[in-house]
């Protein structure tokens, strides 16, 4: 029989459970695992609340808002009495009767936007309780009055207006609820690890989504909507000092003002590892246009982060989205934590007016370093870069950015072979004319596991060194000019005598031009294990090739049966036979997926040429997916 | 040279086994031990341990002696599905086998083979209904039926997915 596991050992295995589903399995499993992995389970429950995986969240409002006030009535039930005194002499009912445990101790991650979620869900389920409340004349009895009288001026009765009574009269009780569960939480919670108000879901796993029952991210004039001042001076409430004292991570992406977040938290909070922020946004509610205002406050935005980076004893990874003002200042607080550095990610942001980013080379531990959708990467800005040495550098990542290949190259040469992942976006010749970059990456990176880049026709011939030499390589995404064609027949030949033992996942996103023979030798001579397999814009893939996929890759007799994945954006209509053959190997957890281009477009302008008021878009990516199999 | 000492160790039976000083210093248990009791050729009892499981686990650390030490609060995020090939046939042992390995990894201090056993049963929990865990790992339900009817009530947000 297996031997008894005592609660700390358990505590070791649930810290490896992050889904909602399995934490709540093993709460009702027996006493000693209730009371072990009740504090895993109530760590983060309002993620776990709103957080879906993207292919199965079938969730509606109405069951959103029920878990959510279900929710808030297990923490109100954490209340003291006074304070559940105070709520009842507002109308709110709460069960008297004191929860199994105080679940308000246990919360570790909490992002300010669900909390705020949550209340409103909770109060609208208590919308009709207090309809009720109106009828029973428990309610104040000089608005009620007030109320009555103004009716009697109305000839008629106006549903709006008892509508716009009840919202008024929720807002004054939201304000008590949030105040009292904001201070609930700071006075309980011993530590929160995570606060965030995380608009761009950076802090979520690849396959967690944002629940589709939420209220969208932007109200109709595509503005963000705001959590709401009492939910930002968190940090002011009762019990915050030893609270946040530990926080270790800071997410704030929202496009409104943390200043105030930032000020306080400069006070208590010295222990923060990773802060990921959104340096803009517009007060006049706007988006995009900015007031002259709207840049000094930013400016001093700018200023109260940088001071609360300063004040950190060692910050390791910072992210920073869309930042035009303050750069400058918020860049030099960074230095001083140039020792501690670990990873740096700048996103949606454009470098023109910033000063050189020359504290980035005294960043000597760096380990990852990432440039996503920026512009203006010039070689004055990255300069301090080359001949910078950094031994621990394992990632580059240059996601829709271009940058100068000599500073990259220079990158990759000092990478003391560390270099794991690496993304070369859409790099820039500004020296000469070809570059060796691939040759470099494939002599410089023995070690690389994810190589994702944009590759022109004349550099082609140079991937081969990279197969050859980068034996570990387990994910390769190539991107290239959908025309003219490039032909790679020769490519796959050569790459038929190089074993990849290691591949799982390619992607050829360029257009390229391939016979199914080629194909097949490729396949059948390097027989890479691949479970994921994309070709993009393709003229030229037909059944023969589907034909070569399904012997190589989904033939169970030859136990090759790897693909779980298999994407087709293509010309030339397939057989569906065979792409049904192809969804069976492929199995439930698997997906297959057929698009048509070019001949799709020609259909919808055939078709449009007899209904012309009809505009249509997006003519460039007019495809429309045909298959799409998923897991049953 | 240091690295090439031998260090003897006895399983609860009594077996003993001679191990490199560095195999051995993959326990933080016993890299202190050794460090506080110097030079010295006695065996170090380990009465928590059999002889097969701590052939499982000096297997482990001959096969990771190479490894860095991983630092924890480098990757705060688990992650329990990136386990290596090797680590994962490693664990392909009957329950109670692997149990005793965590037990032990907890006992000497191992903190990789800790992870790693304590994600295999992760793995095996994964998806799981109470009862279904229950029946996996042999569990009895110590719940009186008001009680587990409690648990579920506080924690109803849970459910009606």
């Amino acid at each position: 029989m297996a031997p008894f596991l005592p609660a700390d050992v358990l505590c070791q295995i649930f810290q490896n459970l992050s889904d909602q589903k399995s934490l709540y399995s093993c709460l009702l499993v027996n006493r000693l695992w209730c009371a072990t992995s009740v504090e895993y389970l109530w760590s983060k429950p309002f993620r776990f609340i709103y957080t879906c995986n993207f292919l199965s969240c079938t969730c509606h409002k109405e069951s959103r808002i029920s878990r959510s006030s279900k929710l808030i009535e297990i923490y109100l039930s954490c209340l003291t009495e006074k304070e559940k005194i105070l709520l009842l002499e507002n109308g709110i009912k709460l069960p008297f009767e004191s929860p199994l445990f105080d679940y308000a101790a246990f919360i570790r991650y909490l992002d300010l936007d669900e909390f705020y979620i949550a209340i409103r869900d909770w109060m609208e389920s208590n919308l009709l309780s207090l309809t009720n409340g109106l009828i029973d004349h428990s309610y104040d009895s000089k608005q009620l009055m007030d109320f009555g009288k103004s009716l009697k001026k109305q000839k008629k009765f106006k549903l709006s207006k008892v509508v716009r009574y009840i919202t008024k009269s929720l807002g004054n009780r939201r304000k008590i609820d949030d105040k009292i569960l904001c201070r609930l939480l700071m006075r309980r919670s011993s530590t929160i690890k995570q606060l965030s108000i995380d608009r761009t879901y950076s802090t979520r796993d690849l396959d967690e989504f944002r629940c589709s029952s939420l209220p969208p991210l932007l109200d109709r004039f595509q503005n963000t909507r705001p959590v709401p001042d009492q939910y930002i001076m968190l940090p002011t409430y009762p019990g915050a000092i030893s609270c946040l004292s530990s926080l270790s991570e800071l997410i704030c992406t929202t496009r409104q003002s943390k200043r105030k977040l930032f000020d306080l938290l400069s006070d208590f909070s010295f222990k923060i590892h990773k802060i990921s922020v959104m340096m803009d946004y517009s007060s006049n509610n706007w988006h995009g246009t900015r007031l002259r205002k709207d840049e000094s406050d930013l400016e001093d935005e700018a200023k109260s982060l940088a001071n609360l980076i300063r004040v950190q004893q060692s910050l390791q990874h910072f992210e920073i989205y869309c930042c035009e003002n303050g750069s400058n200042i918020i860049m030099a607080a960074l230095k001083t934590h140039s020792k501690n550095l670990k990873s740096l990610s700048f996103i949606d942001v454009r470098f023109w007016g910033w000063d050189p980013l020359d504290f980035i080379s005294d960043c000597q531990d760096l380990k990852k370093l990432i440039f996503k959708s920026c512009s203006g990467l010039t070689n004055d800005l990255l300069d301090s870069l080359i001949d910078s040495e950094f031994p621990q550098l394992t990632t580059i990542e240059l996601e829709n950015t271009s940058a100068p290949v000599h500073i990259l190259e220079s990158l990759i040469k000092h990478g003391n072979n560390n270099i794991l992942t690496l993304n070369l976006g859409q790099y820039k010749n500004t020296l000469n004319n070809s570059s060796n970059i691939i040759e470099t990456v494939a002599n410089h990176c023995p070690n690389l596991i994810s190589f994702k880049s944009f590759i022109e026709s004349d550099e082609v011939p140079q991937l081969v060194s990279l197969f050859t030499l980068c034996t570990n390589l387990q994910s390769v995404t190539i991107n290239g000019p959908r025309s003219p064609e490039i032909d790679v027949n020769h490519l796959f030949l050569e790459l038929s005598s190089q074993e990849l033992p290691n591949l799982r996942d390619l992607a050829i996103l360029g257009s390229w031009s391939f016979r199914s023979n080629s194909l097949n030798q490729f396949l059948s001579g390097s027989k890479p294990p691949l479970k994921s397999l994309q070709i993009q814009n393709s003229r030229c893939f037909t059944d023969s090739h589907l034909e070569v996929i399904l012997k190589n890759l989904c033939s169970e007799a030859s136990s090759k049966c790897t693909l779980k994945d298999l994407r087709l954006h293509i010309t030339s209509q397939l057989n569906e036979e065979l792409i049904d053959k192809v969804r069976e190997c492929v199995k439930e957890d698997g997906l297959v997926q057929v698009d048509y281009w070019e001949s799709v477009i020609r259909v919808r302008i055939s078709r449009l040429s007899s209904l012309p008021k009809i505009t249509w878009r997006n003519n460039n990516s007019g495809s429309k997916s045909k298959y799409r199999v998923c897991g049953t | 040279m240091a690295e090439l000492k031998k260090v003897k160790l006895t399983s609860s039976e009594g077996t003993e086994f001679i191990v490199d000083r560095k195999v051995a210093e993959k326990s933080v248990l016993l890299k202190n031990m050794l460090e506080d009791v110097g030079e010295s050729d006695m065996a170090i009892p380990l009465p928590n341990v059999t002889g097969p499981i701590l052939n499982k686990v000096i297997d482990y650390c001959t096969h990771h002696r190479d490894d860095p030490f991983v630092n924890q609060e480098d990757d705060s995020k688990k992650v329990s599905d990136d386990i290596d090939d090797w680590d994962a046939e490693f664990c392909k042992v009957d329950q109670g086998t692997l149990f005793e390995l965590i037990l032990s990894a907890n006992y000497l201090d191992i903190k990789p083979l800790l992870d790693l056993t304590c994600k295999t049963v992760a793995n095996m929990i994964k998806g799981k209904t109470p009862d279904e865990i229950r029946k996996t790992f042999n569990i009895i339900n110590d719940f009186t039926p008001e009680e587990e009817e409690h648990v579920r009530k506080e924690n109803e947000w849970c459910e009606e997915r």
